[in-house]
Order: structure tokens, then C-alpha cells, then sequence
């Protein structure tokens, strides 16, 4: 089976962007609920999965009702109000009462952000070392 | 703090890792070929480090090729030799290729190309380009544009030089939806150079290589259809001319390339392309001291023009399994040209181009990689000009441990004639329909050695050979095949790259040629070097390319060895503001050209020093 993953260096490069990749998300959905044992998400993003999720404290659900947070790459019109965390830069304003934070590709680069209001709207802290990502933005 | 995250994870800090995820995720790890060629990878990175403006920056870096200046055209000749056949070098801008059809030179409009809207370049030297599924040629640059995914956003680089160009370009990037993204760029030229004066029967003649372009490139895509629209225009003066005496005045060439490319991807790795691409080329030309014509008396003005357009559909599929990668593929390419001479004669010819092409990538273990490919090329010309088969194929070897990265690669290839060398614009009658396509065979082997991770050496050896090369003979002014003729060609390169760290890094390239013969026409050996530094805010480049001396077999003339240092320094005020100084050429003491009846030697990169500033939002 190795092979498979061998073929081209491309796809070995893919593989470990994915694995650095999940270890960020991992990270910051742990930080979001920091003090929960196991935490419940419902994925839309290929790279948070079953098979790469199940070492660690994460469950994966299968309906969003099942979840304490969703994260998503592509807008879908969820009725369950729940933390959501966006893998776009543009899901964010989709999203706008419910995004709590967001690890996506902008202005060339990947970024981290976490959204104040709606972390508030959930009563989420998140640990000293997140704080710096966190944006905080004029009441409208 | 109370995570409950594993121990090793909750260790990694997230700046390192985001850090390690920007470089783990370029674009370049993903598109590069190793298996095509000897490869010579800029990376975003490294671009943004050289605060490189234009394409020549870079191809003035690679190892064992030289700058060379047709008109105000800058070409790249492989060490001691002259130019690249025309149709040798192919630049691509993603799959789009950007060769003209009259012309057939895809330096044409693009050496200089402005690299805002670039993510990264890939040269590969002595490859078939069957996998790239393009017209064949020895050497692909190929660049690919910025991940509108990965740019949302935009972002302004405004340039002055000290001499009063200007160069100012914007883009802009954005999702739309789930479905909809697209990126837009535009860029303005303004280039002044310095001006050289030539005094001959008591007037005074200027040669200037100011240029004026603009570019625009947008991308749009929706679900799994990509649609990219190109405009490219420049206004340039052609330097020393075109005149037996080199007086040139009032000369000047505008060109332009419009084009359109569609991909569309389907299910089970099949995709198919479509273009199209408008190229106009207009020459005002003066020179009173006569320009020469083959088979007529020679002229005073001269002003050609012409017209291409060239559409294409190209569809290939990729089949997968365990140990085999087999692409196959097959495109059509219609390419005409519209040509008015300077004695207003009209020509005009068409090329349908079909070609079939697969390649197979098998991996007989976890260290040892097989490649073969093969091409079928049918030419069929619309009259005059015979029709012409060509087949073109590749095999190749890849052995590669941790330690170990070593490569044999055998290509054989052929160059198209361009219709440029049928129909050439310096005769008043019409075609050398006996020209045909040279063959070539290209052996390369390569190896690089991890000696630990921060160093590295690498060896690679190069042989080419062209069967029946066709020449531009000097004195009668004719392109003619050599026939019978065989041009050798061999480079040995060793390169040695020590990495500091992921921020810092040195390496230096020494390479050297033969050419089989005892006439140089560039350069014919150098040394490279490079150095990638960072502190803090700071962003420091540093390159010094030497380059030997040598007596042009054309002009006689001996030209001194040459070294060109550039560096560039780049301050980032903020995370989206920077603020950057290149100096090009610095010591005034680059790499420079000889030009028949040219009083001197002139420079072809021009010392200069770049204010860059860049701005995101």
C-alpha cells in the first residue's frame, strides 16, 4: 500500500501539508473547548476525517445537531444554531453571528482568526496563547 | 491552561506551524515534474526574496544560459553558443503556450514578462515537454499564475528607478460562492534605459531599449471550468536596428498578444482545453545607411508587419493505479499567420498541428521510478510547404532514497521550422520551402547527494545534439539547413546548497560547456551564487553571476569577463506593507553583448537601482 503514496512527489508533498494541516485544526478546535474531554464536530473538510481523527479527542458526528462546532469549507445553510468554524475567508460574513474562527488561505498566506462577538455569543474563552488571533471589531 | 490535546501536539507552537504549513503548501511541490528534465525551481519564496520584477531576472540566474538580445528581444543562448532556436524554448503561463506563429519565438512579447501575478517558475532544461502536452521543444519555462483560493484579497506594487521607469501593477482576488472565484491583474511599463550614441559620417545615432507595455490577465472559475483572458501590449525601440552600419533612427516595434484559455475538467481525470490567441507585430524601421536585403537592393525603411491567430483544443486523461501513472492525450492546434513585407509584398500560410501523445510513469519500487513517453506530431501546411511527421520520445530513470536523488533521461526531439525562417522578412521574394525540421537527442544524468540536512551537492552532465541545424548564414543573409552537419553540445554543472535554516539559505552552481568547435558566441563557462537571508523584518537577496570571457565568433570582438551582482533588501513595515531597494548590476560590470558595426559592448541587464514598495489589503 505504500506504494500508492510513493507514486509521485506531488501527492507526498500533499500528504504532509495534510498532516500539518490537521494538526492546526486540531489545535484550534481544541482551544475553543479547552476544558472538554471529548469535543463533537461536524465536518465538511476532507481534512478532518475519521481515519485522521481517530487518535485524538475529537469525535466526528454525523448531523450537525450531534455537534458542539461545525467547520465547513462551502456555505451551506445550517438551521441548528452552532459554533461553526470557516475554512474560507468568505464564510466568515456567510456565517457572520455564528462564526467563532476561521484557518484559511488570504492574501497568499494561511491565517488564523477568531471572531470576538460570536465567541462571546457562545461563551467561549480561549486560551492565553489564542488571544492573539482573536479580532475585535467595532459594535455596529 | 487545561488543553486536552496529545503532549507532542500541544507543544507545537502555532506561528511554526503555520510556518511549516505555508512552506509544506506551495504550489510548486505540487506542479513540479521531476521526471521532465533538469529542473531549475523559483519558487514563491525565493521570487519574493529577489523582489524580481520580470521574467529575465530569473532566466539571467539559471545555470548554463546566457542572456542574449535579438533586437530589443532577450533571449536566452545556452553557454557558448548563439540563441536557442526560436521554437526551442517554449514559455508557458500555466498550459497556455505563448509562442507566435509567424514568429514561432515565445519571447516575442513574454521574456519580460512582469511576475506580480506569478506564483512560481519551473525551467526544465532538455526535456521532451510531452508532459506538458505542448508543441515540443528542448526547454519549457513554465509559469504558473497566483491560487485565486489562496489570495483572497489585493495587493498594489508600485517601482521607480533611478532612472525614471516606472513599473505599477494591481490585482485583485475574491470567492464569490462555493462555485464562483476569480483573480484580476493588470500591470503598466515604463522603462526608461540608458542611451548609447554611435557617430558615423559626422551624425550622431542613438540606441535606445525603452519600452512601454501594459498586461491584464484575469481568471474566472466556476465549479470545474477555469476560463483565463490575457492582453499583453508593448511599444519598445530596437536598439542598435536593423542597418548594415547599426544608424539606427526613429525605430520602434509594438506587439501584441490577446488570448483566451478555457479548461475544463471532468470526471475521471479527463480534461479538456480550449484557446485561442490573437498576436499582432508591427516594425517601424529606419536606417539611412541602408538595411540589407537578401535578393534585392537594400532599403532605407523597413516596416513589416503581421498577424497571427492560433486555436487549439487540447484533451488528455490521466489513468491511474497502484504503480502506474499513463497520461494520454491528443490536441489540434490551427495556427495562420498574415505577413506584409517591407516592399508591402503579402505572404500568408496556415499549419494544421496535430499531435498524440502518452507518457507513463511506472514505479517499480518505493526507490525507482521508470518514465517513457512518445509523441506523434503531424504538420500539415496549407500550401507551399511540405507536410512534415515528427516523432518525439523520452525514456527515463529514477532512483531516489533519503539520501540519494539520481536521474538518466534520454530525449529525442525535433524543433519546428517557424514560418519566420520559410518567409523571411529580410528577402523580397518568397519561400526556402527546402528547410526542414532539425532533430535532436538529448542525454542527461544527474544526481544529488543529502550529505546532511542543511547540505547537498548535485552533479549533472548534459549532451545535445542537433541533426541538420538551421543557420541564419551572415553574409548572404539566408536561413539554410547545415545538412549532414551535427552541432554538439555538452555541460557539466555541480551545484552545492547549504541550508542555514528555512529562512537562510546559500548555494553556488559552476558550470562549463563545448560546443565541439572553436568559435564562442557567449560565455562559456560561470559561476553562480546565491544567498536567501532573513532577520526579523528583514527579507535579504543576494546573487553574483560570473560569467567568462570570451571573443564573439560574429564580431570579433572580446568581451571581458563578466560579474553582475544583484541584491535586493525588503523591509516589512507591517504583515500587509513592505518596503524594498533592488539594485541590479550594481558594480556596472554585468554580462554584455557585442553587435556588428557597433562601436562598443553594451550591457544587457542595465545597472539600476529599484525603489519596490507593496501593499495588501
Amino acid at each position: 500500500m505504500k506504494k500508492l503514496l510513493l507514486l509521485l512527489v506531488p501527492l507526498l508533498a500533499f500528504a504532509s501539508m495534510q498532516d500539518i494541516e490537521r494538526k492546526i485544526c486540531t489545535q484550534l478546535i481544541s482551544a475553543i473547548f479547552q476544558n472538554k474531554k471529548t469535543i463533537k464536530v461536524y465536518s465538511l473538510c476532507p481534512q478532518l476525517s475519521q481515519k485522521n481523527t481517530k487518535d485524538s479527542h475529537i469525535i466526528l458526528v454525523n448531523t450537525p445537531q450531534q455537534a458542539d462546532l461545525i467547520i465547513t469549507n462551502k456555505y451551506v445553510d445550517f438551521t441548528v444554531d452552532k459554533p461553526i468554524f470557516v475554512r474560507k475567508y468568505y464564510l466568515l460574513q456567510k456565517y457572520k453571528n455564528r462564526a467563532v474562527g476561521g484557518f484559511y488561505w488570504q492574501k497568499g498566506r494561511p491565517n488564523i482568526i477568531f471572531e470576538e462577538k460570536s465567541l462571546k455569543k457562545f461563551d467561549i474563552t480561549l486560551p492565553e496563547r489564542f488571544q492573539q488571533y482573536i479580532e475585535y471589531k467595532e459594535t455596529e | 491552561m487545561t488543553s486536552m490535546l496529545p503532549a507532542q501536539e500541544q507543544e507545537t507552537n502555532m506561528d511554526t506551524l503555520l510556518q511549516q504549513y505555508k512552506e509544506e503548501s506551495a504550489l510548486s511541490k505540487q506542479t513540479k515534474k521531476d521526471t521532465s528534465g533538469l529542473l531549475y525551481l523559483y519558487t514563491r519564496e525565493m521570487l519574493e526574496k529577489m523582489q524580481a520584477r520580470t521574467l529575465k531576472d530569473v532566466l539571467k540566474t539559471v545555470p548554463g544560459m546566457n542572456l542574449y538580445r535579438v533586437g530589443n528581444i532577450l533571449t536566452i543562448a545556452p553557454a557558448s553558443n548563439m540563441p536557442m532556436f526560436v521554437t526551442g524554448v517554449r514559455i508557458l503561463i500555466n498550459d497556455h503556450d505563448m509562442s507566435s506563429s509567424f514568429n514561432g519565438s515565445s519571447y516575442l512579447l513574454w521574456s519580460d514578462v512582469a511576475l506580480d501575478y506569478i506564483d512560481h517558475i519551473e525551467i526544465y532544461k532538455g526535456t521532451s515537454s510531452i508532459a506538458f502536452g505542448s508543441e515540443s521543444a528542448p526547454i519549457v519555462v513554465k509559469l504558473y499564475t497566483k491560487d485565486t483560493n489562496r489570495e483572497i484579497g489585493s495587493k498594489v506594487r508600485f517601482m521607480l528607478d533611478n532612472r525614471g521607469s516606472s513599473h505599477a501593477s494591481f490585482y485583485n482576488a475574491q470567492k464569490v460562492n462555493n462555485n464562483l472565484s476569480y483573480f484580476a491583474y493588470g500591470h503598466i511599463d515604463n522603462i526608461d534605459n540608458k542611451k548609447y550614441h554611435k557617430q558615423f559620417n559626422n551624425q550622431s545615432y542613438q540606441y535606445s531599449s525603452d519600452t512601454h507595455a501594459y498586461n491584464l490577465y484575469a481568471n474566472i472559475a466556476y465549479k470545474k471550468t477555469t476560463m483565463e483572458l490575457g492582453a499583453k501590449e508593448s511599444t519598445e525601440n530596437i536598439f542598435v536596428g536593423h542597418g548594415m552600419q547599426a544608424t539606427p533612427k526613429d525605430t520602434s516595434v509594438k506587439k501584441s498578444q490577446k488570448y483566451l484559455h478555457i479548461t475544463q475538467k471532468l470526471p475521471q481525470h479527463f480534461r479538456v482545453q480550449l484557446s485561442l490567441d490573437h498576436i499582432t507585430y508591427s516594425q517601424n524601421s529606419r536606417d539611412d545607411n541602408g538595411i540589407f536585403i537578401v535578393d534585392a537592393p537594400s532599403v532605407t525603411r523597413f516596416d513589416p508587419y503581421d498577424k497571427d491567430n492560433i486555436y487549439s483544443v487540447t484533451v488528455d486523461k490521466v489513468f491511474q493505479s497502484k504503480n502506474n501513472k499513463l497520461t494520454v492525450g491528443v490536441f489540434y492546434k490551427y495556427k495562420e499567420f498574415k505577413f506584409t513585407k517591407f516592399n508591402n509584398a503579402h505572404v500568408e500560410n496556415a499549419l494544421h498541428y496535430n499531435s498524440l501523445y502518452a507518457e507513463d510513469i511506472y514505479l517499480f519500487n518505493e526507490n525507482l521510478k521508470f518514465v517513457a513517453s512518445i509523441k506523434e506530431n503531424m504538420l500539415h501546411y496549407k500550401k507551399e510547404i511540405n507536410h512534415d511527421n515528427q516523432l518525439s520520445y523520452k525514456a527515463g530513470i529514477n532512483y531516489k532514497n533519503n539520501k540519494l536523488d539520481t536521474q538518466l533521461l534520454y530525449t529525442h526531439t525535433y524543433f519546428i521550422v517557424p514560418f519566420m525562417d520559410y518567409y523571411n522578412p529580410f528577402r523580397a521574394s518568397t519561400t526556402a520551402k527546402k528547410l526542414h525540421s532539425p532533430k535532436s537527442d538529448i542525454y542527461i544524468a544527474s544526481a544529488k547527494y543529502h550529505f546532511s540536512k542543511q547540505n547537498s551537492l548535485s552533479l549533472a552532465v548534459s549532451y545535445r545534439s542537433v541533426k541538420d541545424p538551421i543557420v541564419h548564414n551572415q553574409n548572404s543573409g539566408e536561413f539554410l539547413n547545415r545538412d549532414g552537419y551535427t552541432a554538439k553540445y555538452i555541460i557539466p554543472e555541480m551545484t552545492f546548497l547549504h541550508n542555514f535554516n528555512h529562512n537562510n539559505r546559500f548555494d553556488i552552481t559552476f558550470y562549463d560547456t563545448y560546443n565541439y568547435t572553436d568559435k564562442l558566441f557567449s560565455p562559456k563557462w560561470g559561476i553562480n551564487t546565491r544567498l536567501f537571508n532573513s532577520y526579523k523584518k528583514f527579507d535579504i537577496y543576494n546573487e553574483l553571476v560570473y560569467k567568462s570571457a570570451y571573443t564573439d565568433a560574429i564580431t570579433q570582438k572580446h568581451l571581458k569577463a563578466s560579474y553582475d551582482w544583484t541584491a535586493a533588501l525588503k523591509y516589512h513595515v507591517t504583515e500587509d506593507f513592505s518596503v524594498g531597494l533592488r539594485g541590479e548590476n550594481i558594480l556596472n560590470t554585468g554580462l554584455k553583448q557585442a553587435y556588428r558595426n557597433a562601436p562598443s559592448t553594451y550591457p544587457l541587464i542595465e545597472q539600476k537601482f529599484w525603489l519596490n514598495l507593496e501593499y495588501l489589503f
